[in-house]
C-alpha cells in the first residue's frame, strides 16, 4: 500500500508523495474501477445487505440485524431530520439515510485493514453527494415556494435598501454556487487530512525504527494508535455533519425564512 | 511514477522543496490558530449552554457540530490549497509532507507527467460514486426501507393498541372490582339482615314458648288450685254432712228424741264455720 518514495537524504525521512497516498491504479482497466470504486460499491452493498435482511425478518419485535438497521434509521430521524428540518422532513429519510451510510462507509475504510483509504479523501464521492444535495434543495425550494424561492434567497428580509444589490449577489453566489463546493470540500479535506495524519504517523513509526531514534517510537506508536481511534470518531462525525448540512439546506428550502 | 524518477526528483531540487515545504507548513500552522480558537470558544459556550439547560442539550449539540463544521472548514480550505506539512526534530527536518502545487512541481520537474490537483475529481471515480450513490438511494427508497418502516409502524400501532387495551382492561378491572365490592357489601348486609331476623325470630320464639309455658303453668296452677278448692269444698261438704249426721245422731241419742236433720243443719254449719275460723 504504502510506497516509500525516496531514499533518506541528509538525515531526512522519505515521505511518499501525495499521489502515492490517494491515487489508486485501476483494478479493472476497461471500466476504470479502482480501490475507490470498490469502496463506493461496498458502501452500497453492505447497507443493502443489512437493511434487506432486516426487512426480511418476521415478527414485530426487532432482534439482531434489524436492531442495527432500526437504530440507524432512528438516529437519522431523531438526531438529523427532526432538529434540522422538522416533522415534515421525514419524507426525505431515504435520501438522508443514504447520505449518512454512504459517507460513513466511505470514511470508515480509512481505518479498516487492506483498505486503509477513505474513499471520501478523493473529491469524486463528496462532489457527487454535494451535487445531489444541491439539486435536491433547489428542487425542494422551487416545488414548495415556486420561483419566489430565488427571490427569497436573494433578498433576505430586513436588509437596508442600499445594500440589497450587494447582498443579493453574495447570497446567490454563496447559496447556489459556493455551497456544493464547500459542502463537498468540508468532507473531502477532513478525510484527506485524516488520511495524511495516519500516514504521517505510520511513516514516522517505520522511519524511527533504527538506531538511537528508536526511542521516538514511544511517541509515534501511541500517536498512531490514538489517531486511528480519533479517525474512527471523525468518520462518524463527518458523516453526521455532511448529512445534517444537507438536511439544513433542504430544510431552508422547505420553509421560507421568517 | 517510477521509484527511480522520484529519487532523482527529490534529490535534485531538495533544498528548494524543503524550503517551500517549511514555509507552507508554517503558513498552515498560522492558519490553524484562528479556527482553533473559534472551535474552542464554540464548544466551551455549547458546554455552558448544556450545563445551564440540560433539557436543550440535543439541540445545542446539533448546532455545535454545525458550527464546528463551518469553523473547521476555514482551516481545511487553507490546507487543501497547500497541503504541506514539515516535521522537524532538533532543527533537522526528518519528514516533509509536500503536496502543494509548487513543491510537487519542483520535485518532479524531471518527470513530464503532470500531477493533478487533488481537488479535481477523477472522472472514472465520479462515475462510480454516482452509480453507487444513486443505486443506494433508489434501493433505500423503493426496496430496503419500506418493509422496515411498515413493520415499525405496525409495531407502533400494535403497541398503541395494546396500551389502549391495557387501559381498557384496567378500567374494566376497576369496574368489576367495584361490582364485586358492591355485591359483597350487599351480601354482607343481607347476611346481617338474615342473622338479625333469625335472632329476632329466635327471640320471639323463645318469648312465645316461654309465654306459652308460663300460661300453661299458670293454667295448671289454676287447675290445681281449683281442684284443691273443689276437693276442699267436697271434703268440707262431706265432712259437714258426716259431722251433721254424727252430731244429729249424737244429739238424738242425748236428747232421746229424733231431731229434724234439716232443722239442725244451720246450727251445725255455724259450729263448723266457727270451728273453721
Amino acid at each position: 500500500m504504502l510506497v516509500i518514495a525516496a531514499e533518506a537524504t541528509d538525515g531526512g525521512l522519505p515521505f511518499p508523495s501525495l499521489s502515492n497516498l490517494i491515487e489508486w491504479p485501476n483494478l479493472i482497466d476497461s471500466i476504470g474501477l479502482n480501490k475507490i470504486g470498490i469502496i463506493h460499491l461496498l458502501s452500497v452493498l453492505i447497507p443493502a445487505i443489512v437493511f434487506f435482511l432486516a426487512g426480511q425478518q418476521k415478527g414485530l419485535v426487532p432482534t439482531g440485524i434489524r436492531t442495527i438497521a432500526e437504530g440507524v434509521i432512528e438516529f437519522v430521524e431523531k438526531q438529523i431530520i427532526l432538529p434540522a428540518i422538522g416533522p415534515d422532513g421525514l419524507k426525505y429519510l431515504p435520501l438522508l439515510l443514504s447520505f449518512f451510510l454512504f459517507v460513513f462507509f466511505g470514511n470508515i475504510t480509512e481505518v479498516i485493514p487492506f483498505f486503509q483509504m477513505p474513499a471520501n479523501a478523493r473529491m469524486a464521492g463528496p462532489l457527487v453527494l454535494a451535487l445531489v444535495a444541491w439539486g435536491m434543495f433547489i428542487a425542494v425550494g422551487v416545488k414548495h415556494q415556486g420561483i419566489g424561492y430565488f427571490k427569497e434567497v436573494a433578498f433576505p428580509p430586513g436588509v437596508p435598501k442600499a445594500l440589497l444589490p450587494l447582498v443579493a449577489f453574495i447570497e446567490l453566489l454563496s447559496t447556489f454556487i459556493l455551497r456544493p463546493f464547500s459542502h463537498a470540500v468540508r468532507l473531502f479535506a477532513n478525510m484527506l487530512a485524516g488520511h495524511i495524519l495516519l500516514v504521517t504517523f505510520a511513516v514516522l513509526c517505520i522511519g524511527v525504527a533504527s538506531g538511537i531514534l528508536y526511542i521516538l517510537e514511544l511517541v509515534t506508536f501511541p500517536g498512531l494508535v490514538l489517531f486511528t481511534a480519533f479517525e474512527m470518531f471523525v468518520s462518524v462525525i463527518q458523516a453526521f455533519v455532511f448529512t445534517i448540512l444537507a438536511a439544513v439546506y433542504i430544510g431552508g428550502a422547505l420553509h421560507p425564512s421568517h | 511514477m517510477s521509484l527511480a524518477a522520484q529519487v532523482i526528483a527529490q534529490t535534485g531540487d531538495e533544498l528548494k522543496s524543503a524550503a517551500a515545504a517549511e514555509g507552507a507548513g508554517f503558513a498552515y500552522g498560522l492558519a490553524a490558530i484562528g479556527p482553533g480558537i473559534g472551535i474552542g470558544y464554540l464548544v466551551g459556550q455549547a458546554v455552558q449552554a448544556m450545563a445551564r439547560q440540560p433539557e436543550s442539550a440535543g439541540q445545542v449539540q446539533t448546532t455545535m457540530f454545525l458550527g464546528v463544521a463551518f469553523t473547521e472548514a476555514l482551516a481545511l480550505e487553507t490546507k487543501e490549497d497547500d497541503v504541506t506539512i514539515a516535521i522537524t526534530v532538533d532543527g533537522e527536518e526528518i519528514l516533509i509532507l509536500a503536496a502543494d502545487e509548487e513543491s510537487t512541481e519542483s520535485g518532479e520537474a524531471t518527470e513530464a507527467e503532470e500531477v493533478p490537483n487533488p481537488v479535481i475529481p477523477e472522472p472514472a471515480e465520479v462515475v462510480w460514486a454516482a452509480i453507487s450513490f444513486f443505486a443506494l438511494w433508489a434501493l433505500m427508497k423503493f426496496v430496503l426501507l419500506p418493509p422496515i418502516l411498515a413493520k415499525r409502524a405496525e409495531r407502533e400501532e400494535k403497541i398503541l393498541a395494546d396500551r389502549e387495551a391495557a387501559d381498557r382492561a384496567t378500567a374494566s378491572l376497576a369496574e368489576v372490582q367495584g361490582e364485586y365490592d358492591a355485591a359483597l357489601a350487599a351480601a354482607r348486609t343481607e347476611a346481617d339482615g338474615i342473622i338479625e331476623t333469625a335472632r329476632n325470630e329466635a327471640g320471639d320464639h323463645r318469648s312465645g314458648v316461654m309465654a306459652d309455658a308460663n300460661t300453661e303453668i299458670a293454667g295448671m296452677r289454676a287447675d290445681a288450685a281449683s281442684g284443691l278448692d273443689a276437693s276442699r269444698t267436697d271434703a268440707i261438704d262431706s265432712m259437714r254432712g258426716d259431722v251433721g249426721d254424727i252430731a244429729v245422731a249424737a244429739a238424738s241419742a242425748v236428747l232421746g228424741k229424733d231431731l229434724d236433720r234439716g232443722a239442725q243443719q244451720g246450727a251445725i254449719d255455724a259450729a263448723l264455720s266457727g270451728g273453721d275460723n
